[in-house]
């Protein structure tokens, strides 16, 4: 423990944000929000389209004031309510979704943009090095317009590199590639950005993206930020019933608290082995994870199903339990067993962490 | 099978159309450039002894004043009423295009009258002064820089539009992608804005020039000697036909370079323009300080290039003026019928073209199409030789024909009708009707045409049920802006207009080269303000586009 407290204390945030507001006009758009980015660190800002993220990453970009907090990179302050450092001066690279690269200027050009007042000789030298890292030495002399979506969008992301900035901001930098793309491009992006050592900070909806790209995920529903934490955690240790329901598919069973670390739900009494937290006898729910239902033929309980859906490897089904509820359940597909819609087959539940929100 | 024969047969059918029409309106600059081919005449000589270095050195003159000249009011108007936010910006970038309505001889004639010897500006200095002629320096309009003043004032809202146009079509991405690599706003400007908006710049600075080189009316009353004036001296004062031909031919080699120019900057504007994606640009605050400079800036132009000739033109035509309302009416029912004729043809050839072009983006298609857009680089006065000429020609034959055949005299049908005038506007004008067409059709997805063509339209059904009522903004623009500048035409209708027959802007040169500056002002009044009429209606797309 003393260890991990030494280490917390050497790396110190590369960028914090304090309690801030951002606003248009009277509407809040972005609700006390606080956030810590440690050096190399690579986070996402992941939540529903209108929650707030882009406008979160607009204010930490300096093209959006704050209401109220304050954003300090490196311990510097960038914004507070009085002040805004314009987005020229705060050395953040920013990577947009439509990419965004001139297209009158070719693609060495395009990187060396923010490095032009570097002498000529180290302005080749860094376009040099960054068209190798991102797999396009060949390319320097094209125009945007010549490549395709996947390029584009490696070279905007050379372009805010070019200049070492500390931090990168990406505004759902993959979500205008088709899926194909996307699954190669993430990890080479990942690659990318750990290679030159710079914080990231990443704004998107798709989770699978955010797993595989970010070190640590920030959900953000209605303006505020529910959980800031590793992607392993969000997913098994949701703090609150958004951050459950929104990552992974899972539904709730409503349950009765028997005791410290045991439940009732109408599949069965579920026991945990730390604490769950809540009183004996208190309403909860209880999270349900599609991986958590298991297929079981000598179960006491069973389940009509509603819908199922191929995924190639897996079927996926939705099931009506008796007393009405929904759970989820995957099945692989080479599995003996088939389910039609309407037939009925016994199931339990293996969970191991009991995630309980009051009902 | 079937289908795809159906499918070729009515392609043939319009590509042929549209080659037809590339042949017609390519006749005026064949006509003009072979005259190279024939002698040169005596005539010749005499011309390079006195007047052609004039006319070279004037011409390059003209031209390079007034593309500073546009360039520096065009440029940073267009980029204030996009990128900044200062009280009055929606007024003044509808206002900023006023003097598109005023030709550049209308604004010569007012400024003529206001500033010369005899001018009210002077009379008042003497009065006040008690000086004599000679006896002190005022500003003479009557020059080649009051040329230049003069063409500047009306021609920089083509920069001015085009810019503007560009200037909102730059993603904001684009410019916040800038500010994040260490650019303030004025280095985004210049670093970035002002080399996307580029090509768009050029383009409006080519079409000024054209519009320069093409002027007649302006040079003629001030006495410039130009290409222009050159040729209409040759063809009447000489009588050559041959060699006024040949002198345009060698004003349609300045012509060639513009295109070329012109050519290249929208061949660029695809690359340029930025993705499907545009969030709205955050528009940068004026200080008080800033915004007195910027109306200043922006009220120079709308000044003195619409309020104050349109103000002294009303109230010459009011107060001092002598005119008959009756024959004015005609003048003006003239100008009109001419105006909307041309307009209505215009538009519906570009159609054609345009489409032929989408159907099949055939070689021969894509040069027919670019050859039919060529005539606009053609000053009115090339246009109209190469069109008498060939025309006359014609003509002599039928008469010939029909008094052996029938023993009729039918006179001059074809040179000496209004065929031969909306002939000569529809090569001149087809190109900015086209332009507005193509661009209207462009946004239209190929595969809306493949829906309409999957559920049983025929390519023609597809153009009059889908496309036109889709484009009417377009093809309205294109009406609009043929409309007007038949209206405000001057040197093509001064040559190849029908015996008698005066439309508005005849009238008004007639009047005021006889020195009757105020008498000529209802009917210059008359084609500013019928001019205004479209170019509101066009700032009111504007508008829309900006907000």
């Amino acid at each position: 423990m003393l260890n991990m407290n030494a280490a917390e204390l050497i790396t110190s945030p590369l960028i914090e944000l304090k309690n801030i507001c951002v606003g248009y006009d009277a509407q809040t758009v972005v609700n006390n929000v606080s956030l810590a980015i440690k050096p190399g660190e690579i986070g996402c800002l992941l939540g529903p389209s209108g929650c707030g993220k882009s406008t979160l990453l607009r204010a930490i970009a300096g093209f959006e004031s704050l209401h109220q907090g304050e954003i300090r990179l490196s311990g510097i302050l960038f914004s507070d309510i009085s002040h805004t450092l314009a987005p020229e001066d705060r050395n953040i690279g920013m990577v947009f979704q439509d990419v965004a690269l001139f297209p009158h200027l070719t693609v060495q050009d395009n990187i060396a943009f923010g490095i032009r007042k570097r002498q000529k000789s180290e302005r080749s030298a860094r376009v040099g090095q960054l068209l190798e890292l991102i797999g396009l030495e060949n390319c320097a002399e094209k125009f945007p317009h010549q490549l395709s979506g996947g390029q584009q969008q490696r070279i905007a992301l050379a372009r805010a590199l070019a200049p070492k900035p500390k931090l990168i901001l990406l505004d759902e930098p993959f979500s205008g590639l088709d899926a194909k793309l996307r699954e190669t491009l993430v990890p080479q992006v990942r690659h990318i950005l750990k290679e030159e050592n710079v914080s990231a900070l990443m704004v998107s909806h798709d989770q699978a993206e955010a797993f595989s790209m970010a070190d640590k995920i920030a959900v953000m529903n209605l303006g505020e930020i529910h959980q800031w934490d590793t992607p392993y955690n969000s997913y098994h240790k949701p703090v609150t019933k958004f951050v459950a329901s929104f990552i992974g598919k899972s539904r709730f069973l409503p349950a009765k608290t028997l005791c410290e670390h045991c439940i009732e739900t109408s599949l069965g009494t579920l026991e945990s082995k730390s604490p769950h937290g809540f009183k004996a006898a208190s309403a909860v729910e209880v999270l349900v994870r599609i991986d958590d239902v298991r297929h079981n033929n000598d179960a006491k309980y069973s389940a009509k199903v509603k819908n199922k859906n191929f995924h190639g490897s897996y079927f996926t089904y939705e099931l009506v339990l008796e007393d009405g509820t929904e759970v989820l359940c995957s099945i692989p597909a080479h599995d003996q067993y088939k389910h039609d819609i309407g037939d009925t087959f016994k199931l339990n539940l293996a969970i191991e962490h009991l995630v309980l929100f009051p009902r | 099978m079937k289908i795809n024969l159906s499918h070729l047969k009515s392609f043939n059918w319009l590509s042929y159309l549209a080659l037809i029409i590339a042949i017609l309106v390519c006749v005026p600059m064949l006509i003009v450039s072979s005259s190279l081919l024939s002698e040169f005449g005596p005539t010749w000589p005499h011309l390079i002894d006195t007047v052609l270095s004039d006319y070279v050195i004037n011409s390059i003159l003209l031209l390079l004043g007034v593309s500073a000249g546009v360039l520096l009011i065009g440029v940073p108007t267009a980029w204030f009423t996009s990128m900044c936010d200062f009280p009055g910006k929606n007024i003044f970038s509808w206002l900023l295009l006023l003097p598109l309505a005023v030709p550049a001889y209308i604004i010569a004639y007012t400024y003529t009258g206001l500033l010369d010897f005899a001018g009210p500006l002077q009379t008042t200095l003497r009065n006040f002064t008690g000086l004599g002629y000679g006896d002190y320096w005022f500003f003479e309009i009557r020059s080649l820089t009051g040329a230049i003043i003069m063409l500047t004032l009306v021609l920089y809202p083509y920069v001015y539009l085009l810019a503007r146009a560009a200037f909102l079509e730059q993603s904001s991405n684009s410019l916040e992608v800038c500010r994040t690599l260490g650019y303030n706003r004025t280095q985004a400007f210049f670093h970035l804005s002002l080399p996307m908006a580029r090509p768009a710049i050029i383009a409006g600075l080519t079409l000024a020039l054209m519009e320069t080189l093409a002027d007649y009316g302006t040079v003629e009353f001030f006495g410039v000697s130009t290409f222009t004036t050159g040729i209409f001296r040759t063809f009447y004062g000489l009588g050559d036909t041959v060699a006024a031909s040949q002198l345009a031919s060698l004003l349609l080699t300045f012509v060639a370079m513009l295109i070329i120019l012109e050519r290249y900057s929208r061949r660029q504007f695809r690359y340029h323009s930025n993705s499907e994606q545009r969030a709205a640009a955050q528009l940068i605050k004026l200080s008080r300080k800033h915004t007195v400079i910027v109306w200043v800036f922006c009220l120079v132009p709308i000044g003195f290039g619409f309020i104050i000739p349109a103000s002294v033109l009303a109230f010459w035509a009011v107060t001092q003026a002598e005119f008959i309302i009756s024959d004015f009416m005609t003048l003006a029912w003239n100008s009109f019928y001419l105006a909307i004729s041309a307009a209505l043809i215009a538009v519906f050839l570009s159609l054609i073209l345009a489409y032929a072009k989408r159907l099949k983006n055939s070689k021969s298609v894509t040069h027919a199409v670019s050859i039919a857009g060529l005539g606009y680089a053609l000053p009115g006065t090339i246009i109209a030789i190469g069109i008498i000429i060939p025309l006359a020609w014609l003509d002599h034959q039928l008469i010939g024909l029909f008094h052996s055949l029938f023993q009729l005299d039918i006179g001059l049908v074809l040179s000496g009708t209004l065929f031969a005038l909306l002939f000569a506007y529809t090569v001149r004008f087809l190109a900015i009707s086209m332009g507005a067409v193509q661009s209207g059709l462009e946004k239209i997805k190929p595969n809306i045409d493949s829906a309409a063509r999957s559920l049983g339209n025929s390519n023609v059904q597809v153009l009059v049920n889908i496309h036109v009522p889709l484009m009417r903004r377009s093809l309205l623009t294109a009406l609009l802006i043929v409309f007007v500048d038949v209206l405000k035409e001057l040197p093509a209708t001064l040559i190849l207009r029908p015996f008698n027959f005066n439309t508005l802007a005849v009238h008004a040169f007639e009047l005021a080269s006889d020195e009757r500056l105020i008498d000529a002002a209802p009917a210059s009044l008359m084609i500013v303000g019928v001019g205004l009429l479209p170019v509101i209606l066009l700032s009111q797309s504007i508008r829309k586009m900006g907000n």
